[in-house]
C-alpha cells in the first residue's frame, strides 16, 4: 500500500518536472489537460497549480508581464485555478504513514523479508538481519531512526537520496545496497549481510599489525571510496565501525551516505549538549564544525586519515568528550604517530598525517591521490626494513632535519611539504597588525602573563635537542607560539621549528591566543658545552612552574650561530622598565607585516625571507624612506635592523604637521644617531639631520641594532641600543596620527647599501599605562528585573543574568552612573541564537553625552568581533572597528572589556576581547552619535546593556571601575 | 506568525508615537522581507563576501536610528520607506566592494554589479521571469517563506521568484529534476500552510 503512495509521489514530481521543464522552454501548459492525462494524481496536481498560483499572486507579475502587457495571457493560464480544491490535510497524512519509525524493533515478517535478529542499533538506526524470502539470501536491512529533533520528512528525504546514491555504486570493498523502500509505513534499506568482523574489533584486538598490512587495507579501503566519490557519493561517517572484514579479510565498506550530515545546528546542539551523535572523533574538521557546504570527498579522506592513525597507533588522534573534541578536531594538530610506535615509517606518517590535515586545502585533493600515495609507499619495501636508526634510539628525532645549516633558523617539516609552498616561509599562526590599514586582523599579546590561558586544546609539547649545533623545538598545538629570548620567534612551518642558539642562558616564552601561557613565561634551560644529552620537556600542567633544564649545545658554536643570536638579546633597561609597566595589563604589541612593505619604491628593492626584510639601495646618495606603517598617539616603536654593507638605515615618522626623521649611520665600526625635524613634509637632507650621539653603542656590521622611539604626547625619546641618545625633542602639537617609514640609508656612489629588518614593533597605549583603577563594581547583583528591564526577557539568577529570548533589542539598565574614565568588563555566552542579530552593545556615557553602542558580534553564524561605534559602521573609512579581529562563537564564553578615557572634550574608547585588544578609537566626543539613552529617555551617564536577536544569552559577569586620570 | 493589519497599523502608530519596542518589533517583522531583497541584490555577485544579514543588520539599525524621518502611517508607506534605505545599503556596499575587489569582481562577473545608481530592482535590472516583488504581499510572501525549511525555501525562492530554469535548479541542488520538483512542489505546500495559517 505505502509502496504504492510512493509511486504516486515519485509520478507526481515526474509530471511536475516536466511540466516546469516545458514552461521553461516556452511552452504554456494547459492545466486541464494534465488532469485529464493524470486522473489518479488529480487532487494533487490541482493542489499543486493552486499553491503555484497563491505565490505567484504574491510575488507579483514578472519583470516581463509589466514590460509587455502582451504576456498576461500567460498568467492568466497559470492563475487560473482559484483555491485549492483538495484540503487533505498532508502534514497530518505523511505523520501517520511514517508513525511506524518510531523506534519499535521490527520482529517477524516484514514485507517480504522475515526478521532474524537485531544486528546493532546506533544513532543512525536499528540493523537487522533478515532473510529476503523471494530472493532467498540474507540481508541486513537497516531502518533509519527518527527523533524528536528532525523533520521526519527532511530526515526520510535525506535517507531516500542516499539510499539511492549508495545502490549505483558497484565495488568489491563497497557493501552492496539491494533495495530501498517503505513497508508499513517503516522507510529501509536492504544491503548484503557481511558476514565478519568489524575493523574496530580488529584495531582493538591489535589484529593489523605489519605496516604494510596497514598500508594494504587503507588503500583498499580508499580505492573503493574513490570508486564512490567518481560517482558522486560521498560516505560521511567513515569509521571503523564502518568497516567489515569480510570472510576473505577483504575490507568493505557499510552505511554508505547514510550518514546524517552535520548542520550547524546539530553541531551547536553537540557542542552544547554533548552527545547526540555519538563520538566525533573521526569526523573532520568541516563535519564537526558544520559547515555542511564544504563536507566532500575530501572529509572521506580525512575520516580515512584518522583510521590509519587509529590502526598505526591504536588509538585515535583526539580522545575525550565530544566538547573538547571538537575543539581539538578543529585547532590541535595531533600527535605524531612515531610518538607513539617507533616502528612507523615516515612515509606512512606523512601520508596519514596530510590525509588529516586541517584545511581542505592541504590534504590529498582526492581519494585517487591517497591511493597513489599509498601505491608509492607499498612499492618500496626496503623502506620498510631499513628504519633509519636514530629513530630506533629515538622515534622522536626522526623528524629532524639534518644539514640544515647557513646560520639562520632553519624551520624544515619532513611531513607536510606541501604546506611549506602554500605559506611561502610566513609564519603560521600569527596574524600581524595592518600598519597600512591601521586595521588589527588580530593583535598578539606578549609580556602579559594574567591572561588564562585556553585549557580546551590541552596538552603542549615542546622539546629542545641538541643536534648538530641545533636546537630542535617540537609543539604539538599548532596555535601556540614559541619564543626564545624575548625576540627570537621559532617560526614553525608544520609542527618542527628549529633555532640556532648560542652556548648560556636562554629563555622560553610559549604564547597561545596571544596570551602567555601561565607558568611557562619565564621557562628558562641554559645550552651548555659539549655534553649530548637530548632535551625532552612536556609541559603537561598550564600552571606548572618553570623549570631550570639544560641542553647540551655544539662544542664549536660557529660564528654564524654567534652572530645570530649576539644584538638585542640583553634587556634593555629602558624596555624593561616599560614593559614592567605594561605587564599588569594587556599590551597589544603590534608587529609590522613585513609581507606587506612594497617590493620596490624608488632606489629601493625589498625581498622577504624568513620572515625579515632585506631593503637594498642602489648606488648614489640615497637616504629615502617609504610612506609605511599608521599608527597614532603615543606609544613604543621599536626597529630592529641589521646593516649588512654600506652607510646604515633611517626611521622616519610623519605627522600632518613635521617629519621626524631618525638616521642610523654606520661608519668606521661605529654607529651614529642622527635627528632631524622638518616642517611639513620637507624631504630629508643629510646636513639637516642634528648629531645626537656620535657613538651610540654599537654592535657594528651585521649585528642586529635596535632602534627605540618612545612617543609621550609631544616628547619624543630615541635610544639606540638601550641607551638613551640626546634630549627628547618637543614637538609643537601631539603627534596625533603619523606614519613610521623605514630604509636604507646610502651616502655613496661606489657601494650599495644592505640592511635588513628583523621587526618593527609599536607598543600603544603606554600613556594610559598607569592607571589607577578603583575597585571593581559587581552590577549584576545590582540588577533588579522589573525595574531595569527596558525591553527583553531578562532573568536572574544568583549572579547570573540570562536573557532567554526578545526582540529586535533587549535592553537592560545598569546600576552604573559613570562620569569621567571607566572600564566596563563582561563575561558572556551566546547560546543557540534564533535569529541572525547577534550583537550585544554597550551603550556608554562618555563626558557628558551618551554615545551610540559599541558592538560587538555582529552578524551571521560565525560571529565576528566589533562592529560598530559612536554611529560608525564597520564599512566606514572613519571607522576605527575591525571585523575579523576575534572571532565570537556559540557556546563558548568571551570577555569583553571597554576602556573610557576621557579627557576635556577628547575621549579614548579601547575595547578588549579575550584579553586581546580589539582597537582604540581617539577622537572629539562631539564626534560620537548619541545613543540609547536618549531613547531610554534614561539620563545621559546611564551605562545600558543592549542584547541583540532572539537567543539565549548567559552573562556571567559584568562589572566596572572607575579610572582616576 | 504574522500578525493581523489591524495589529500592525497599531504597531506603527504605536512606533510613531515614539514607542523604540514597536519600531524593534516592526523591523522584526521584515526581516525575512529584508533577507530576501538582499539574496536577489547579491544573487551570484557578492554573495558570500558579504553576510546578508550584516546587511540587514546595518538596515534595521538605520531604519531604528532615522525612524523620526518615515513619514508615513501604514504598512505599505513602511514597506516602501524601509525598502529604499535597504536598497541605498546595498547599493553602498555593492560599491563598497566592487571599489575594494575590482579586478576580482571583474573577472568573475563584469563590472554591472552596482553601476547602477537608480533603485536596485528597476525592470530594466530585472531578468524577464523574475518576480516584481513591490507591494505588502512580498512582505507577507517573505515571512511564510522564511518559516520553510531551508532548501525548500530555496527551491521555491528561486523558481517563482527568481524565475529559475528547472535546469538550473538541478545544477544548484545538485539533485535530480524530479527531486527538484518535488522539492517544490512540498514547499509550495507548505507556504500555503503557512499563509493560510495566518489568515
Amino acid at each position: 500500500m505505502s509502496q504504492k503512495n510512493q509511486l504516486v509521489d515519485g509520478d507526481l514530481a515526474r509530471i511536475i518536472a516536466s511540466s516546469m521543464r516545458r514552461i521553461d522552454e516556452g511552452e504554456v501548459i494547459d492545466q486541464r489537460q494534465l488532469l485529464i492525462d493524470h486522473p489518479h494524481l488529480k487532487a494533487d496536481l490541482e493542489a499543486y497549480f493552486a499553491d503555484v498560483a497563491l505565490i505567484e499572486k504574491l510575488a507579483g507579475p514578472t519583470a516581463s508581464d509589466l514590460l509587455s502587457l502582451a504576456k498576461l495571457e500567460d498568467s492568466r493560464n497559470t492563475s487560473s485555478f482559484s483555491a485549492p480544491v483538495s484540503e487533505v490535510d498532508s502534514a497530518q497524512s505523511f505523520k501517520k504513514k511514517h508513525a511506524g519509525h518510531n523506534s519499535h524493533a521490527l520482529q517477524g515478517r516484514f514485507g517480504r523479508y522475515m526478521i532474524e535478529k537485531t544486528l546493532g542499533e546506533g544513532a543512525m538506526g536499528a540493523v537487522y538481519l533478515a532473510h529476503d524470502t523471494e530472493l532467498e539470501r540474507r540481508v541486513a536491512l537497516k531502518v533509519p531512526k527518527i527523533d524528536g529533533t528532525d523533520s521526519v520528512e527532511m530526515l526520510l528525504e535525506r535517507f531516500y537520496r542516499e539510499a539511492r546514491a549508495a545502490a549505483t555504486l558497484h565495488h568489491r570493498g563497497i557493501c552492496p545496497v539491494y533495495d530501498v523502500g517503505n513497508q508499513d509505513g517503516v522507510s529501509y534499506i536492504a544491503m548484503a549481510y557481511i558476514a565478519g568482523t568489524p575493523l574496530s574489533s580488529c584495531i582493538s584486538g591489535g589484529k593489523i599489525r605489519s605496516l604494510r598490512n596497514i598500508g594494504v587495507v587503507v588503500r583498499k579501503l580508499a580505492l573503493a571510496l574513490e570508486s564512490a566519490h567518481q560517482k558522486g557519493v560521498i560516505h560521511r561517517d567513515l569509521k571503523p565501525a564502518n568497516i567489515m572484514l569480510d570472510e576473505d579479510n577483504e575490507p568493505v565498506i557499510m552505511d554508505f551516505g547514510l550518514a546524517r550530515q552535520l548542520d550547524k545546528d546539530d553541531a551547536a546542539r553537540l557542542t552544547v549538549a554533548g552527545m547526540i551523535m555519538g563520538s566525533p572523533a573521526y569526523m573532520s574538521p568541516e563535519q564537526v564544525s558544520g559547515d555542511i557546504d564544504s563536507v566532500g570527498p575530501q572529509s572521506d579522506i580525512y575520516n580515512l586519515g584518522v583510521i590509519l592513525y587509529e590502526l598505526l597507533t591504536g588509538r585515535v588522534p583526539f580522545e575525550g568528550p565530544a566538547v573538547a573534541l571538537i575543539g581539538q578536531i578543529i585547532a590541535a594538530n595531533p600527535v605524531l604517530p612515531s610518538k607513539y610506535a617507533q616502528k612507523i615509517d615516515p612515509e606512512l606518517e606523512a601520508i596519514c598525517l596530510k590525509m588529516m590535515a586541517k584545511k581542505k586545502a592541504d590534504r590529498y585533493q582526492s581519494m585517487q591521490a591517497v591511493v597513489d600515495a599509498l601505491t608509492a609507499y607499498l612499492k618500496y619495501p626496503q623502506k620498510l626494513s631499513t628504519p633509519c636508526p636514530q629513530k630506533t634510539e629515538d622515534p622522536s628525532t626522526k623528524a629532524v632535519v639534518s644539514g640544515s645549516d647557513e646560520g639562520v633558523p632553519v624551520l624544515r617539516n619532513p611531513v607536510k611539504k606541501s604546506k611549506a609552498e602554500r605559506s611561502g616561509n610566513k609564519p603560521r599562526r600569527f596574524k600581524l597588525f595592518d600598519f597600512f590599514n591601521g586595521n588589527s586582523s588580530r593583535t598578539k599579546t606578549i609580556f602579559a602573563a594574567a591572561l588564562p590561558a585556553f585549557l580546551l586544546l590541552g596538552v603542549i609539547t615542546l622539546f629542545f635537542r641538541s643536534g648538530d649545533r641545533m636546537v630542535q623545538v617540537t609543539i604539538d598545538d599548532s596555535t601556540a607560539v614559541v619564543t626564545i629570548d624575548g625576540k627570537k620567534k621559532v617560526i614553525f612551518d608544520g609542527e618542527m621549528g628549529h633555532v640556532e642558539l648560542e652556548t648560556g642562558p636562554h629563555e622560553v616564552t610559549v604564547t597561545r591566543d596571544g596570551a602567555v601561557i601561565k607558568g611557562w613565561d619565564q621557562f628558562k634551560f641554559e645550552v651548555k658545552k659539549n655534553g649530548n644529552q637530548p632535551l625532552v620537556i612536556e609541559v603537561l600542567d598550564h600552571a606548572a612552574q618553570p623549570r631550570e633544564v639544560s641542553v647540551t649545545q655544539p662544542r664549536d658554536a660557529s660564528a654564524a650561530s654567534r652572530k645570530a643570536n649576539a644584538a638585542i638579546d640583553k634587556p634593555d633597561p629602558v624596555l624593561s622598565r616599560l614593559l614592567a609597566i605594561m605587564k599588569q595589563k594587556p599590551i597589544d604589541v603590534q608587529e609590522f607585516d613585513f609581507y606587506r612593505a612594497p617590493l620596490r619604491t624608488g632606489a629601493y628593492v625589498t625581498t622577504i625571507r624568513d620572515g625579515r626584510m632585506f631593503v637594498e639601495s642602489d648606488l648614489g646618495f640615497v637616504d629615502g624612506a617609504w610612506p609605511w606603517a599608521d599608527h597614532a598617539g603615543s606609544g613604543l616603536i621599536q626597529v630592529d635592523v641589521r646593516t649588512t654593507e654600506g652607510s646604515g638605515w633611517l626611521v622616519n615618522l610623519h605627522n600632518q604637521f613635521t617629519e621626524l626623521g631618525f638616521l642610523i649611520e654606520l661608519k668606521h665600526g661605529k654607529l651614529s644617531l642622527r635627528r632631524s625635524l622638518f616642517g611639513a613634509k620637507t624631504n630629508s637632507l643629510m646636513p639637516a639631520y642634528k648629531l645626537l650621539s656620535e657613538q651610540a653603542p654599537t654592535h657594528g656590521l651585521n649585528q642586529f641594532d635596535q632602534l627605540l622611539v618612545l612617543i609621550e604626547g609631544r616628547k619624543v625619546t630615541a635610544f639606540l641600543n638601550g641607551k638613551q641618545c640626546g634630549h627628547p625633542v618637543i614637538l609643537d602639537f601631539d603627534i596625533g596620527k603619523y606614519r613610521v617609514l623605514v630604509g636604507a640609508f646610502n651616502d655613496s656612489r661606489e657601494h650599495i647599501t644592505k640592511v635588513e629588518y628583523e621587526r618593527i614593533l609599536k607598543f600603544p597605549l603606554i600613556d594610559d599605562a598607569p592607571l589607577a583603577a578603583g575597585e571593581w563594581e559587581d552590577l549584576i547583583s545590582d540588577i533588579d528585573v522589573n525595574r531595569d528591564v527596558i525591553s527583553g526577557d531578562w532573568e536572574k539568577t544568583g549572579n547570573t543574568l540570562y536573557l532567554n529570548s526578545g526582540g529586535y533589542e533587549n535592553i537592560l539598565r545598569l546600576s552604573a552612573r559613570p562620569k569621567g574614565s571607566y572600564e566596563v568588563e563582561f563575561a558572556f555566552t551566546r547560546h543557540m541564537l534564533l535569529t541572525d542579530s547577534k550583537a550585544i552593545a554597550l551603550a556608554l556615557p562618555v563626558g557628558n553625552r551618551s554615545v551610540d553602542p559599541v558592538f560587538f558580534g555582529w552578524g551571521a553564524r560565525k560571529l565576528s568581533g566589533l562592529s560598530t561605534i559612536g554611529g560608525l559602521s564597520p564599512s566606514d573609512s572613519r571607522s576605527p572597528c575591525s571585523t575579523s579581529a576575534f572571532d565570537m562563537e556559540e557556546g563558548k564564553r568571551h570577555e569583553i572589556r571597554l576602556r573610557v578615557l576621557v579627557k576635556g572634550t577628547q575621549a579614548t574608547i579601547s575595547a578588549f576581547a579575550d584579553g586581546n585588544p580589539l582597537y582604540s578609537w581617539q577622537g572629539d566626543i562631539s564626534k560620537l552619535s548619541s545613543g540609547f539613552q536618549t531613547i531610554t529617555k534614561d539620563p545621559e551617564d546611564t551605562l545600558l546593556l543592549v542584547s541583540h536577536g532572539n537567543g539565549k544569552t548567559t552573562f556571567h559577569q559584568l562589572r566596572w571601575r572607575r579610572i582616576d586620570e | 506568525m504574522r500578525m493581523q493589519k489591524r495589529e500592525y497599523q497599531a504597531l506603527i502608530e504605536a512606533a510613531l508615537k515614539g514607542n523604540q519596542d514597536a519600531i524593534g518589533q516592526l523591523l522584526d517583522r521584515h526581516r525575512p522581507y529584508l533577507k530576501m531583497l538582499t539574496q536577489r541584490a547579491l544573487e551570484g555577485r557578492l554573495q558570500g563576501r558579504i553576510g546578508d544579514s550584516d546587511l540587514i543588520q546595518q538596515t534595521c539599525l538605520s531604519a531604528f536610528r532615522d525612524f523620526e524621518k518615515f513619514t508615513g502611517s501604514d504598512e505599505a508607506q513602511f514597506v516602501a520607506w524601509l525598502r529604499k534605505i535597504h536598497e541605498r545599503n546595498i547599493h553602498d556596499t555593492i560599491r563598497k566592494h566592487v571599489g575594494a575587489e575590482k579586478r576580482s569582481i571583474i573577472n568573475e562577473r563584469g563590472a554591472e554589479a552596482g553601476e547602477d545608481q537608480r533603485g536596485l530592482f528597476h525592470l530594466e535590472t530585472l531578468s524577464p521571469s523574475q518576480r516584481v516583488m513591490q507591494t505588502e504581499e512580498a512582505v507577507r510572501l517573505a515571512e511564510a517563506l522564511s518559516l520553510l525549511s531551508e532548501d525548500q525555501c530555496e527551491a521555491v525562492r528561486l523558481r517563482h521568484l527568481e524565475g529559475w530554469s528547472l535546469a538550473e535548479l538541478e545544477i544548484h541542488f545538485g539533485r535530480s529534476e524530479t527531486a527538484v520538483a518535488s522539492l517544490i512542489k512540498r514547499g509550495l505546500e507548505n507556504l500555503r500552510k503557512h499563509l493560510k495559517h495566518e489568515e
